[in-house]
């Protein structure tokens, strides 16, 4: 129930978001009132029951993979089966 | 910006690695919980439970609204259905959970209830003004996930002149879950594994306690193997040095204080109050209830609905299923009086729940 899907913004009016789900042709609308802040265009939301709760930070998530990659003593691996 | 930075966290290589580094590093048992339904399903769908070293032992915690949701709260909104008026909509987790005499709303419906299943609270609202000579009643289960979205659908209700939304609230809050599971000296645990969406709206301070406290440790992960996989391995270098600590490895969506609007509003419409959890019993401050100032939302004071502990279901052990002290295959009804088909408890019913993902994913 918790379940909150990533997707990416494609046009914003009145406060509320289309964002495409996955790589599909499948869009969603979401509010936006529970953001601190407007997303951009392209941007990736996450999304839950039709609200947007917060924005993907693409910075944090290369941080990530660079820190796992460290931990695991392997270079990170640019691939993008999975 | 596309979608292969999220698949790099299944990259079967760095997993792989990342399993090998557990596995050296691990030294004696490691029983970690996690308590959220999505990385239930997650670890047993990746296969990453098959993989994990062999002391590295896996319990799920009570991380699944359906399951956490108290009997007598099942048959409070199992009366509600039906009722002359009265339109129960809920996300569609609820449609078969068990209340007593063997009912449910997939059964409450087939007689003739006018119960709707919706995908958003959103919908609620158009139900709500489509059919104004009823009331659309709204079953508020969920964590803090969900609960900020009721209270954004009931600001719109009152913006929009709504007067015939109600909403049951039956909400509940999981540090204070985790604080009771860690008080009780029956569950032997060493860490848990965070809630992803739940923490991405309050942040991860609210859980500093578990290492301050009670000396466990703690992580805020995703819900991709990589993200599951770096918690496991955090815990397990914290405990070769003899640390308990909380962190975040969620850090593209989760951050120290979460997302401030979505607690604002919740906090808006709703106040803690005691909360009755499946299993779990009276755990004080962990529920949320609508606050006076939105008290024309409240189905509770409406219609005087009173939630009390009652007997369990016969022969259920969801409720130490859900503490962690059995696991789903050692209830005497798991695969032969319950099953998917025809659940006794919650934790059959839901997609998210420990029993389901037992029998979906055949774990001997």
């Amino acid at each position: 129930m918790c379940l909150a899907v990533p997707a990416e913004v494609l046009s914003i009016e009145n406060d509320i978001a289309v964002c495409r789900v996955d790589r599909g042709q499948t869009t969603i609308r979401a509010s936006l009132m529970l953001l601190p802040e407007p997303p951009q265009i392209g941007e990736f939301l996450i999304i839950h029951a039709g609200f947007a709760l917060n924005i993907l930070d693409r910075e944090q998530a290369e941080e990530s993979l660079r820190t796992i990659s460290q931990d695991a003593n392997c270079p990170l691996s640019t691939g993008t089966e999975g | 910006m596309s979608f292969d930075i999220l698949d790099r966290f299944g990259d079967p290589q760095l997993c792989r690695n990342v399993l090998d580094t557990l596995a050296r590093e691990l030294d004696g048992e490691l029983r970690f919980m996690e308590v959220c339904g999505t990385h239930t399903v997650s670890i047993f769908q990746s296969g990453l439970r098959s993989l994990l070293p062999e002391g590295i032992v896996h319990l799920s915690g009570p991380g699944c609204p359906v399951c956490v949701t108290h009997e007598s709260e099942v048959n409070a909104f199992l009366d509600l259905a039906g009722k002359d008026g009265v339109i129960l909509t809920t996300f569609g987790d609820l449609m078969r959970v068990p209340g007593d005499n063997g009912r449910n709303l997939k059964k409450a419906q087939a007689d003739g209830a006018r119960v709707r299943v919706v995908y958003s609270p959103f919908d609620t609202l158009k139900l709500a003004r489509e059919n104004p000579d009823d009331l659309v009643v709204f079953i508020g289960v969920g964590f803090e996930t969900t609960a900020p979205t009721i209270a954004g659908t009931m600001k719109m209700a009152r913006q929009e002149g709504i007067r015939n939304l109600r909403i049951l609230c039956f909400h509940k809050t999981v540090p204070t879950a985790l604080d009771a599971l860690l008080s009780d000296q029956d569950i032997a645990l060493d860490g848990f594994i965070l809630p992803g969406h739940v923490s991405a709206v309050i942040g991860v301070e609210p859980y500093r306690f578990i290492p301050q406290t009670f000396g466990k440790s703690a992580v805020v992960a995703g819900f991709e193997p990589l993200d599951i996989l770096e918690a496991l391995l955090r815990m397990v270098e914290w405990r070769k040095r003899g640390e308990a600590r909380v962190d975040n490895t969620y850090t593209r969506i989760v951050s120290e204080h979460g997302n401030s609007r979505a607690m604002d509003v919740m906090y808006e419409v709703f106040e803690p109050c005691d909360a009755l959890w499946r299993g779990l019993g009276l755990i004080p401050g962990s529920g949320l209830e609508i606050r006076d100032g939105w008290v024309e939302f409240d189905a509770k004071r409406e219609f005087d609905i009173v939630i009390e502990e009652g007997p369990a279901l016969p022969g259920c052990k969801c409720g130490e299923i859900l503490k962690g002290v059995k696991r789903p295959d050692q209830c005497p009804l798991f695969g032969k009086a319950c099953t998917p088909a025809n659940p006794v408890g919650p934790c059959m019913v839901s997609t998210e729940g420990s029993c389901a993902a037992y029998y979906k994913y055949k774990v001997d």
